[in-house]
């Protein structure tokens, strides 16, 4: 019984087009010159309609609210399997680089385990991963049956991977988010952070480290931002930091909420982003 | 150790080989060391108050077999149940009634504070410090002959499968079962068995899944309103039910696989037809021991009828504070206790002899549930302003939070659930829980560890009742 519903599994689940499990699929088949990696900051804040049209080139952002440099590695490293990008931009976030909670996330990615050697690798990180979950191959797609049905009945086609926020930030209500001043960017998503880099000088891909805007930030980020900021550099690499871009810092009207830019913000950075790419393309 | 936990994978077929390569006579080290091992899996110093409790009452005990004096008795029956539940107190209660003691006193402006004392609550000391009373006072009303080996009284205090969750046992039943000899049994390995599935899909299918939603209202009370407050509390009845008998059906399981034979703790609530037949089917271990050992003594119900009603009342009112240092629930323990002087006084309930029909039945099922539910609101709510928001909101009907993957799951296990007790409640001959086996079971039983392993919830949070 288990057999064959493995068997099944394996060959309906790519199909997948709905929810979270629908978004890695479509970012596995990812074809576009140009990439966007990240966590949901980079889902809420790069349009790629926007950079698509300012640079000519095809765009899909592939962000993953939640899942921060191990996701955005594992994924790196099959998407150039089968495809060149011309541009990867990889948008680093401070809160998700020092959240411990990461690792406990990475059972998501079990339907993955047998197919892609990378998800593979980042399960092996999650801290209650044992190859018991992975006797059973129904225990390995759980919990996906939702998305396949919503797929299913929905017949949802596939977006930009783009989700613009529409609401905007209430100063009123508002209190800010702080880093745990003595949280740090722990050595196992730092080696990641370099396999991405490494990955990308070999393949040959240009590749973009950026911090996109904060409506405010601390002196624990800027720690952060300024060792991610040295690593890259170390690596030839130029680095991006736009926590406190002028234009946009500490005004509401471009943001969500602390972290996330709303639908205007996210589509006056991606028109900025976009000068970047062009920028550095001339160069 | 939880029983979801990939440790209790390991551990229990450890113990399960030990304990059946080892001879009879020696089978109580083996368990005795598993469970204190179990316990310690949790925080080693745990270890040392319930070794206080079991040498306490296993000294009364002995003590009070050995005396003829009638207040020498009395005194050993004292100290023993004084220590027991001082150790409860101390750690369960102190701070709850040192803040409603600087509560009450800085209303009347009396300036002296209770200090707030940091301890964490062992895990199911209410559960073993209930045992060891009722062994105690058992055998000081003569019910119950003093167990003079200490080894194996420990283990009665400290037997993993029920440590930490119950069934409360009582030592009548438990104590000469480790006296008997327990061959292996392919019928203790299916029945066993299917303790423990239907248990775990209790537990990670319905419990752990719906406890997604309820959690995520009930710690935002204040953002969410009428229809959502009314989904939640309805999803966290079937929450904490399959939740506590899913730990329960494991624990019998696990028992069941050496041999044991623990008490059924929960009887398909939800089909009760009066709140009395309700407390016949929830957490019957418990029930009963209040009935035995508190209500009683108090009086039950032959005294005068208002003596009994109060005796109702405060026996639902203590039950409540077993549960939790909390006000939250005493109310709920209120509540019911209102709830069953209501029904005796309009002789609400079915009589033992009497048949209903059918429509009779569906609607006092349904009473019985909505009455449940409601007082859950307060067995819930982390505060009561925060139950009282909800009840306040209840008929707000302008938001309703949907979490469509959730209820998505929450459907199938509902429904496979609501078939499994239906059978069970209605068809108690088809066998889903004793140890025959057929074609048909297998298939259910594949069925419903299918179900399990495809959308259950395996990183969930631990069992509710620990915290009791």
């Amino acid at each position: 019984m288990d057999f064959l519903a493995g068997i099944l599994m394996e060959n309906v689940f790519p199909d997948i087009t709905f929810g979270t499990y629908g978004k890695i699929n479509t970012s596995l088949k990812a074809k576009q010159e140009i990439l966007i990696l990240g966590s949901s900051r980079a889902q809420h804040h790069y349009d790629p309609d926007v950079v698509s049209a300012e640079t000519g080139m095809t765009c899909y952002n592939t962000g993953l609210g939640g899942y921060g440099l191990l996701y955005n590695y594992a994924l790196f490293n099959e998407l150039i399997k089968q495809h060149k990008p011309e541009v990867v931009i990889l948008d680093l976030s401070p809160n998700v680089i020092i959240d411990p909670k990461t690792y406990m996330k990475l059972n998501i990615f079990m339907p993955y385990f047998f197919t892609y050697s990378s998800f593979n690798e980042i399960v092996h990180l999650d801290p209650d991963f044992s190859k018991f979950k992975t006797v059973f191959k129904i225990n390995v797609y759980n919990s996906t049956f939702y998305d396949l049905f919503r797929g299913i009945v929905s017949n949802e086609t596939a977006d930009n991977g783009y989700k613009g926020l529409q609401a905007q930030l209430n100063t009123t209500t508002y209190i800010p988010k702080r880093l745990i001043p003595e949280g740090k960017f722990d050595s196992l998503k730092k080696e990641y952070f370099e396999k991405i880099i490494d990955l990308s000088i070999q393949r040959e891909i240009r590749l973009l480290c950026v911090v996109s805007p904060t409506y405010e930030k601390f002196d624990a980020d800027n720690r952060i931002i300024d060792e991610m900021e040295s690593l890259v550099k170390s690596k030839g690499l130029d680095f991006y930091d736009y926590s406190d871009y002028w234009e946009l810092y500490k005004k509401p009207q471009y943001f969500k909420d602390q972290l996330h830019l709303n639908d205007v913000g996210a589509r006056a950075f991606s028109k900025l982003i976009a000068e970047e790419i062009n920028n550095s393309h001339h160069e | 150790m939880l029983f979801n936990s990939l440790q209790f994978v390991y551990f229990l077929p450890v113990v399960l080989i030990l304990y059946f390569m080892t001879p009879d006579r020696f089978r109580w080290v083996v368990l005795l060391v598993a469970s204190y091992y179990f316990y310690m899996s949790w925080n080693v110093n745990y270890v040392f108050l319930i070794l206080f409790t079991t040498i306490v009452s296993y000294a009364a005990a002995i003590g009070i077999g050995q005396s003829e004096n009638k207040d020498v008795r009395k005194a050993l029956l004292i100290i023993s149940v004084s220590a027991s539940l001082g150790v409860l107190f101390f750690y369960k209660y102190f701070n709850f009634f040192g803040s409603s003691l600087n509560e009450v006193l800085s209303i009347i402006s009396i300036d002296f504070q209770v200090h707030y004392l940091k301890l964490l609550l062992p895990v199911g000391i209410s559960f073993y410090t209930f045992q060891t009373l009722s062994y105690t006072i058992d055998v000081y009303y003569g019910k119950k002959s003093v167990e003079k080996h200490f080894g194996i009284y420990a283990l009665y205090v400290s037997f993993f499968p029920q440590l930490v969750a119950g069934p409360i046992e009582r030592s009548t039943r438990l104590l000469p079962q480790f006296r008997q000899e327990h061959r292996f049994s392919w019928d203790n390995i299916v029945q066993g068995g299917k303790w423990i599935i239907s248990g775990f899909f209790m537990k990670l299918v319905v419990a752990d899944r719906v406890s997604l939603y309820v959690d995520s209202v009930y710690g935002n009370v204040l953002h969410h309103s009428g229809i959502t407050f009314i989904v939640a509390t309805t999803l966290f009845a079937f929450q904490i039910y399959c939740d506590f008998a899913g730990y329960s059906a494991i624990a019998i399981g696990v028992a069941r696989l050496m041999g044991y034979d623990l008490m059924i703790n929960f009887w398909r609530p939800y089909f009760a037809t009066s709140i009395g037949d309700f407390w016949h089917r929830w957490h019957i271990s418990l029930s009963t021991w209040f009935r035995d050992y508190f209500y009683i003594p108090l009086g039950g119900s032959r005294v005068k009828v208002s003596r009994w009603y109060l005796n109702l009342f405060l026996t639902f009112l203590v039950s409540g504070l077993w549960h939790g240092a909390n006000w939250t629930f005493v109310i709920w323990g209120a509540l019911h206790g209102i709830y069953i002087i209501l029904e005796n006084y309009f002789k609400l309930y079915v009589k033992k002899d009497e048949t209903i029909s059918t429509l009779n039945r569906l609607i006092r099922v349904f009473i019985v549930f909505v009455l449940a539910t409601f007082a859950w609101i307060f067995f819930r709510a982390d505060h009561i302003s925060h139950a009282f928001y909800v009840i306040q909101n209840l008929f707000d009907f302008s938001s309703f939070y949907i979490d469509y993957s959730t209820f998505f799951y929450a459907i199938i296990g509902l429904s496979v659930l609501f078939i499994f007790d239906f059978v069970n409640e209605n068809y108690p001959d088809f066998g889903l829980l004793d140890n025959r086996i057929n074609l048909k079971i297998v298939f259910i039983y594949l069925f419903l560890l299918t179900i399990t392993l495809s959308i259950g919830v395996f990183n969930g949070g631990q069992f509710i009742y620990f915290q009791f």
